[in-house]
């Protein structure tokens, strides 16, 4: 069931994740078989370059999918899509909003963003659904 | 990343929606909604699984490797939702490949598209994941 009204420029009900932690990216590997060092292993995500291991980048796409849900009914849903701007690191807490950018043939699009704290965006994205 | 990578195909392979995997995913998500929660639908982006029987690891598919490679973005188009205990068909191929050239080198932009099929032959979802293989 839709829960907000679905007009342009009206603002997502936020939802927020976290702190990530270790063990749920570790979690979410094991979810789905993407045993990529850079998220599990420290050392090695540190030699490639990051500060310690990362959050898989389909986990932020869940998050995405879950804000919609939240404000369109999960199984409304049409499309999600997101671009990773920065990693995502544990301890990091997420927040998901977004804004109506239209209405047509029975749906909503969608602007989306990731951020984390005030301004940090870490992840962009789209999403439809319908109404 | 393979020279002849656009237009490469994946051998199909059946996934099966398993509730057990499912709720694994719920979990690490931190899924909330009750639409899923009663465990009879599973959230399409649980479909994203490099390590699934029959799907190829991406990155030693497309020629490349943990040490050059992240995934710069990820799509789901749906049509509805899986749902737990049924078994769709994947079908996968790399739809794009585009380069960019940097200071420091060429870099290397493939996405690899997937299509979910359901047992009637109708498209469930439609999976695109774009790699991005630094210099």
């Amino acid at each position: 069931m839709t829960t907000i009204q679905a007009v342009e420029g009206t603002a997502l009900e936020p939802i927020t994740r976290g702190p990530i932690t270790r063990s749920q990216i570790a979690r979410f590997a094991a979810a789905t078989g993407d045993f990529n060092p850079v998220h599990t292993d420290e050392a090695f995500a540190q030699k490639i370059g990051f500060p310690s291991v990362i959050a898989h980048g389909p986990l932020t796409l869940a998050f995405l999918t879950q804000a919609l849900g939240q404000n369109f009914g999960a199984e409304r849903v049409r499309g999600v899509t997101a671009q990773f701007r920065a990693p995502i690191l544990p301890g990091d807490t997420l927040r998901v909003e977004g804004t109506v950018t239209g209405v047509a043939g029975g749906r909503a699009s969608c602007e989306l963003r990731v951020l984390r704290g005030d301004d940090d965006v870490v992840a962009t994205g789209t999403g439809t659904a319908e109404i | 990343m393979r020279d002849d990578l656009l237009g490469s195909e994946i051998e199909p392979f059946e996934v099966t929606i398993e509730a057990p995997l499912n709720q694994y995913f719920l979990t690490a998500t931190g899924e909330e909604q009750p639409y899923y929660l009663e465990g009879k639908a599973a959230p399409p982006t649980s479909l994203f699984g490099p390590a699934r029987p029959g799907y190829p690891d991406p990155l030693v598919f497309m020629g490349t490797s943990f040490e050059k490679a992240v995934m710069g973005g990820a799509a789901y188009e749906i049509e509805r939702p899986p749902l737990v205990g049924e078994t769709l068909v994947c079908r996968g191929r790399v739809s794009d490949v585009k380069t960019k050239e940097t200071p420091k080198g060429t870099m290397t932009f493939a996405t690899l598209e997937a299509t979910f099929t359901d047992a009637s032959g109708a498209l469930i979802v439609t999976e695109r994941l774009t790699f991005i293989e630094r210099p």
